[in-house]
């Protein structure tokens, strides 16, 4: 059997459409190999280092600078909301506090707290103009 | 024995006419292989599959 033939006769034709069947199925697969294997690398954390990644969010990150989102906007949407409805969605969403204790804390109702807290909501929703964020 | 016999003989689930297909088209599937200049076992034997697959699925 010859490795390289002179594409003349039949079967050194077949050979040759063969090899380049084998080919491109032989291409695609490694398409699909290394596609596959980034996506089990991107979700795959090896050790700590998670943390190091740059862009990531941690806890550390709220409790150090609260104001600093990776949306520009969210920032100065969030500056012009009130006061005490800024420090209830803070509360409420970075230090995961109920109502009920927030309630408590500021002399409000309960409902006077989550009315406060959808307000800031529907306003940052409204100035972001994208509602895929469910809170 | 001429490919296109060797090929009949794959497609008919003839062992060892697909054991020499593979040995045949193994230095090609060895290159391919190589994932940045390192040999990557896990590929050949995807590619040696893939292999068997074309065996089966090409047309004479």
């Amino acid at each position: 059997m010859k490795f390289w033939n002179s594409g003349k006769g039949e079967s050194n034709i077949l050979q040759n459409q063969f090899t380049r069947y084998l080919k491109t199925s032989i291409q695609r697969k490694k398409v699909d190999l290394f596609r596959a294997r980034s996506k089990v690398y991107d979700h795959e954390c090896f050790d700590d280092s998670w943390q190091d990644i740059p862009g990531l969010i941690t806890v550390d990150v709220y409790f150090n600078s609260p104001a600093q989102f990776d949306t520009i906007g969210l920032e100065q949407i969030l500056r012009q909301i009130e006061k005490r409805d800024r420090y209830i969605f803070y509360a409420h969403v970075l230090d995961e506090r109920t109502f009920t204790e927030l309630a408590a804390e500021l002399g409000l109702t309960y409902k006077g707290v989550t009315a406060a807290y959808y307000r800031v909501i529907h306003k940052i929703r409204d100035a972001l103009r994208g509602d895929e964020y469910e809170f | 024995m001429n490919f296109k016999e060797l090929l009949l003989r794959a497609q008919a689930e003839d062992q060892q006419a697909k054991e020499k297909l593979l040995s045949l088209y193994q230095p090609l599937l060895m290159k391919e292989a190589v994932v940045n200049g390192v040999f990557d076992e896990d590929v050949y034997q995807e590619l040696c599959i893939t292999l068997l697959t074309c065996i089966k699925r090409f047309k004479v």
